[in-house]
């Protein structure tokens, strides 16, 4: 099974990720994969946003490859970020992006999107510190938000949304292990 | 009819020895929740550790019967006995689009090792169970995740010890 966290700057998708990938035993999987992520902090402080885009999606088709290949070794994965945050970003960015750059990439069997408040996410900002990607995005979460929301609500494909404002992380993972089994 | 399963000689004292660290957590978990009923109260909802530690309970007890049902079903199979058809113990050298190569080693039930060099899949996964008891050149695309490979079987290796 492969499993997909999405979602804005700290809502608690590596906590989430790490939880749910002990418990099911399977591979945890963080894009962008190792193969571009020694670039990622110069992309992100320097790069036009089409450049960005670029850099991303190439990230997206590599994981796909890898995640794949887990997979079909009968592994389930749980992926840190997917291509329905490089999609989101960067339509954000107001780069024009079609969701046909992602044909033919491994879909994954659910997709859960963790929302969280604005004051709770700036609370969990000032606690953990931002990354240069952060500070490019700070002021267009609400944004980013939406856009999540849209892109997964417009899209027919297996989905769960969060809000990780109260639950703590165990009560997360076990609504999202319940969704699976039910 | 449930179908065998095939384990090496370590495989199957791995399964064995998981089963005993089952029962273990199990115990351990049923202490715990002792306890928590004790502190919180057992009445489902007023006492979330007590809640939880019963969800563990039932998952451990799943996840020991099912080990059981597996262990009913065991074939201990030995190394393999040539080259010429893909087996348990060899290693298959797999073409993916006939353009990257990779090697896999063919382990029994539960064995999947994918840090081991060349990493092991159990012969179930679906990378290699086509290829299982097929000769070098056979063909198969394989889907997962909604997406679709060609993998050509182009070498059968023998293990080296």
């Amino acid at each position: 099974m492969f499993i997909v966290i999405e979602g804005i700057d700290c809502s608690g998708k590596t906590t989430i990720s790490k939880i749910l990938a002990e418990q099911r035993g399977a591979i945890l999987y963080r894009t962008p994969p190792n193969n571009i992520i020694a670039k990622r902090d110069e992309v992100d402080a320097k790069a036009s946003p089409i450049e960005h885009y670029h850099f991303y999606l190439e990230g997206i088709h590599t994981a796909s490859k890898e995640i794949w290949e887990f997979m079909a070794s009968g592994k389930d994965v749980v992926c840190d970020r997917y291509w329905l945050s490089t999609f989101a970003y960067h339509v954000v960015m107001g780069v024009s992006v079609s969701l046909d750059d992602f044909v033919g990439i491994t879909q994954p069997d659910l997709t859960v999107l963790l929302l969280v408040s604005n004051d709770v996410q700036v609370k969990r900002f000032l606690e953990r510190g931002m990354s240069t990607g952060d500070r490019r995005m700070i002021n267009r979460q609400l944004e980013l938000a939406k856009e999540y929301k849209k892109a997964i609500t417009k899209l027919t494909i297996p989905q769960l949304i969060i809000n990780t404002d109260l639950p703590c992380p165990t009560e997360i993972v076990n609504k999202i292990q319940s969704f699976i089994n039910a | 009819m449930t179908e065998s399963i095939k384990v090496t000689k370590e495989g199957y004292k791995k399964i064995i020895q998981r089963k005993q660290d089952l029962f273990e957590q199990l115990k351990e978990v049923q202490g715990k929740k002792g306890e928590a009923a004790e502190v919180g109260g057992n009445v489902w909802h007023d006492n979330f550790s007590f809640e939880e530690l019963c969800r563990q309970e039932v998952m451990l007890n799943k996840r020991i019967a099912d080990l059981s049902t597996q262990i009913n079903n065991i074939e201990l199979v030995e190394a393999p006995f040539g080259n010429e058809f893909l087996q348990i113990g060899h290693i298959a050298v797999l073409l993916l689009d006939d353009e990257e190569e990779r090697q896999y080693e063919i382990a029994g039930f539960g064995e999947t090792n994918l840090n081991a060099n060349p990493p092991k899949v159990e012969y179930l996964a679906p990378i290699v169970r086509n290829f299982v008891g097929k000769e070098i050149d056979t063909i198969a695309n394989i889907k997962v995740g909604g997406k679709t490979r060609k993998i050509t079987l182009t070498e059968i290796l023998r293990k080296e010890i």
